[in-house]
């Protein structure tokens, strides 16, 4: 059983502990099946240089905001509810190549990071909103939105 | 501005598309992903938490029962080709995904049969960075389930 974070526990400014992720070309094919997302921009690289005119293949926008929903649903643990979460697009982020069957080459990692910025309780409904966002290796943040949930009380 | 051109397909909905929710696709997505969080995979452990069982990752709402064949994305509605289809003709011929936004109202579990209907909300075209235009679109889709209880609601923002 995860240890349950509750509403009373958390403070305006307070960082949400970060998840770490690397993308790789394998990643993108499992989410293209899992997803159903087919578009070839995210495993065929002369279909994003040529036809989508970048600079090689990305990673699905829908996967990096899945990282960052994992992030919320890990901190808010089995009693907490996500209620809301807008992402936007800002950078494209672009896979590891793999070097055999299980690992990838060395290059870029993620970091899913988000910190409080209100609380809230009406109609014993306690939430709390933050801001979250998806850095790249150089710092850069190519995704970012917001989050509500709903945490468990005390009292 | 929406272009005139294009005026008609606002408020234009889609035939609503039905899904259906396995253990098996919660488990691929949650894989996909790279979640491992036991409500997702672990029976046993679901069964005992306040959910009483398995439950999706938010924003994964199954897999529809019926698809045409040679699509790209099993999961666009009929309405979204013929967005697409109008926005090519109105010279915007490429899609990007500029942002999406969720509101979840209940869990999805395995077994569940989903219902979502797509409406498209607003077509803005505006100055490209780069000179040129672009195009802004934001369609929304409403998610209920096979109790008429509303699941969820998503909007998703394209740049053209």
């Amino acid at each position: 059983m995860k240890k349950q974070i509750y509403w009373e526990d958390v403070n305006i400014g307070q960082e949400i502990p970060s998840l770490t992720k690397i993308a790789t070309t394998v990643m993108l094919v499992k989410w293209a099946g899992a997803f159903g997302d087919f578009n070839p921009l995210h495993y065929e690289n002369d279909f994003a240089v040529n036809f989508m005119r970048t600079p090689g293949i990305i990673a699905h926008g829908t996967l990096k905001r899945q990282w960052l929903i994992q992030m919320m649903t890990d901190w808010v643990g089995d009693e907490g509810w996500l209620q809301k979460i807008n992402t936007q697009f800002r950078a494209m982020d672009f896979p590891r190549k793999m070097k055999n069957l299980a690992s990838p080459h060395d290059g870029e990692t993620w970091y899913c990071k988000g910190k409080v910025t209100a609380k809230a309780e009406k109609d014993g409904e306690h939430t709390v909103d933050c801001d979250i966002w998806l850095e790249n290796g150089k710092g850069e943040v190519t995704t970012s939105g917001t989050a509500t949930v709903m945490l468990p009380a005390r009292k | 501005m929406t272009p005139d051109a294009l005026k008609h397909l606002i408020g234009m909905k889609g035939t609503p598309q039905v899904y259906e929710v396995t253990r098996v696709d919660i488990r691929k997505i949650a894989d996909a992903a790279g979640d491992r969080n036991p409500l997702y995979w672990d029976d046993d452990y679901a069964a005992a938490s306040r959910f009483g069982g398995l439950i999706a990752p938010p924003d994964f709402f199954g897999w529809p029962v019926k698809w045409k064949p040679n699509l790209t994305f099993p999961n666009a509605s009929d309405l979204s080709l013929t967005m697409f289809m109008e926005l090519a003709k109105a010279g915007y011929t490429r899609a990007i995904n500029a942002g999406m936004e969720s509101e979840f109202f209940r869990p999805v579990r395995p077994g569940d049969t989903l219902i979502i209907t797509a409406e498209v909300v607003s077509l803005e075209e505006k100055e490209g960075k780069k000179g040129g235009k672009m195009l802004l679109s934001s369609t929304e889709y409403t998610i209920v389930n096979q109790n008429g209880d509303l699941v969820a609601k998503q909007r998703h923002n394209g740049i053209h």
